[in-house]
């Protein structure tokens, strides 16, 4: 069991998160943008990973991982994206999946990097 | 007819003073390609040009040969600039001649022609990316109902095995309109590395074998043992192999077999798909591969799929500069070839003057 937080603005897609990563065992955290995202992570215990989405109104899911790396450098981030991203910002991650989401593919990349 | 009344459609001034007003060149030539009409932009911006003279002598004068035969033999977009050291323009022949000979030439600024192109990435990128967002959750949330069923009627349970295996197949076609569209401006390009076409294949096959196995058909595969490394981009290798796979299994019934193989010779790896089903509703089994195509279907059955992916298919095998190959005849099923060339660098790709 980890403790995932996720940010994402489309309240259908985060509820979709929730239930498939609680199904999978997982305690989750639901934050709305990358900002509140940032303050949950400033305000409570440091989660064992973020998943965030990449288009997002304000911070987007890159901006927030950039500031992620700063503040919590051994938190792991996944990117979840419905658009191309340039091999450059995929680096950037420690895994991206495109949506529509193979969810035994995040799953495993979640036990992955919170095993590490 | 009355209908025009109050638009002076017969006013050839405004018309004129129409198409002076214009930004871009829009030139008239007769059957002998004489100059009939030039607008105000083209008269100034091209000096060479005048009423009642040959057309190709005053574009001569600006621009080499191949360029006057890519637009006026070939009918393509040639780029060139209207006047020695002035801004480059795109011309275009339009349309074909009228039945008095005559016929339009345009030209238009480059510039416009890279704003038109940034609006068009910026609407596909959008459009896809709003696309994918329902798609996420129509496919994530009917495959939480599909993983437990047992409370489901068997007709409620059939409705939610539908919907997930349409919203797979939604996906699908997104990814495909997303390449025709990039693959129309040019801009579908390969990651290359070295890859083993069989651990490919066995991949392709063993994602698609449940779905398939469902459908209540038989699905082999057949490859031979130390087939050599290629060069060749991973991920679109894999999306033609499964194209060919589901394509023989979603236009087949119920009780099709469908074998898959792969084996080396004559410098190439060829991977097939064959199945024994209904054979391709086209006279000229090769129509399969034009987007948008789809045949006739004789069974009334699940006919799903737009002809793109095959379209694709076949423009991603020409970029590996390989090929694909189809035999197929009416109820005696299809085979599909895919051929990889073993040496990449040594390959020309067939139908194309070489590498560009």
């Amino acid at each position: 069991m980890s403790r995932i937080l996720v940010i994402e603005d489309s309240p259908a897609i985060a509820l979709l998160l929730r239930r498939r990563l609680e199904m999978a065992g997982h305690a989750v955290d639901l934050m709305p943008n990358g900002i509140l995202g940032l303050g949950r992570l400033d305000a409570a215990m440091l989660p064992d990973l973020v998943l965030a989405d990449v288009m997002m109104p304000g911070l987007d899911g890159l901006a927030t991982l950039r500031q992620i790396r700063i503040r919590h450098p051994d938190v792991p981030v996944v990117l979840v994206t419905g658009q191309q991203l340039t091999p450059e910002q995929r680096e950037e991650a420690d895994a991206v999946f495109a949506k529509p989401i193979e969810f035994d593919a995040l799953l495993a990349a979640i036990d992955r990097l919170t095993s590490e | 007819m009355g209908v025009t009344e109050g638009i002076p459609s017969n006013d050839a001034g405004l018309l004129r003073r129409s198409l002076d007003g214009m930004p871009a060149g829009l030139i008239t030539l007769d059957e002998n390609d004489v100059v009939l009409q030039a607008n105000a932009a083209a008269i100034e911006e091209v000096p060479s040009l005048a009423v009642g003279e040959p057309f190709r002598a005053a574009l001569e004068k600006i621009t080499h040969v191949e360029m006057i035969d890519r637009l006026m033999i070939r009918r393509e977009v040639a780029t060139f600039p209207g006047a020695p050291d002035g801004p480059e323009y795109h011309w275009m022949v339009w349309g074909e001649r009228n039945s008095r000979g005559e016929i339009v030439i345009t030209y238009w600024d480059t510039d416009w022609n890279d704003v038109m192109n940034e609006r068009r990435a910026a609407f596909t990128m959008a459009s896809s990316h709003e696309l994918r967002g329902p798609l996420t959750t129509l496919r994530g949330f009917s495959e939480i109902l599909n993983m437990d069923t047992s409370n489901l009627t068997p007709e409620q349970a059939e409705a939610a095995e539908i919907i997930e295996l349409t919203a797979r197949h939604l996906t699908i076609l997104v990814d495909d309109v997303f390449d025709l569209s990039r693959n129309s401006f040019g801009e579908l390009r390969l990651n290359l590395s070295e890859i083993d076409l069989t651990e490919i294949v066995e991949s392709a096959v063993s994602t698609l074998r449940a779905g398939i196995e469902a459908r209540d058909q038989v699905l082999l595969c057949e490859l031979e043992a130390g087939l050599p490394a290629i060069t060749a981009d991973e991920a679109r290798a894999t999306q033609m192999v499964s194209n060919l796979i589901n394509n023989a299994s979603i236009h087949n019934p119920a009780g099709t077999t469908i074998a898959v193989k792969a084996s080396a010779a004559d410098g190439q790896i060829a991977v097939s798909v064959t199945d024994d089903g209904n054979g391709l509703p086209f006279e000229d089994p090769n129509d399969a591969f034009r987007s948008f195509r789809r045949g006739i279907d004789a069974t009334g059955g699940d006919r799903t799929g737009s002809g793109i992916g095959l379209s694709i298919t076949k423009r991603l095998i020409q970029l590996h500069r390989g090929e694909v190959t189809v035999e197929s005849s009416p109820g005696a099923g299809s085979c599909f070839t895919l051929l990889f060339p073993i040496d990449r660098e040594t390959a020309l790709t067939p139908g194309e003057p070489g590498p560009v």
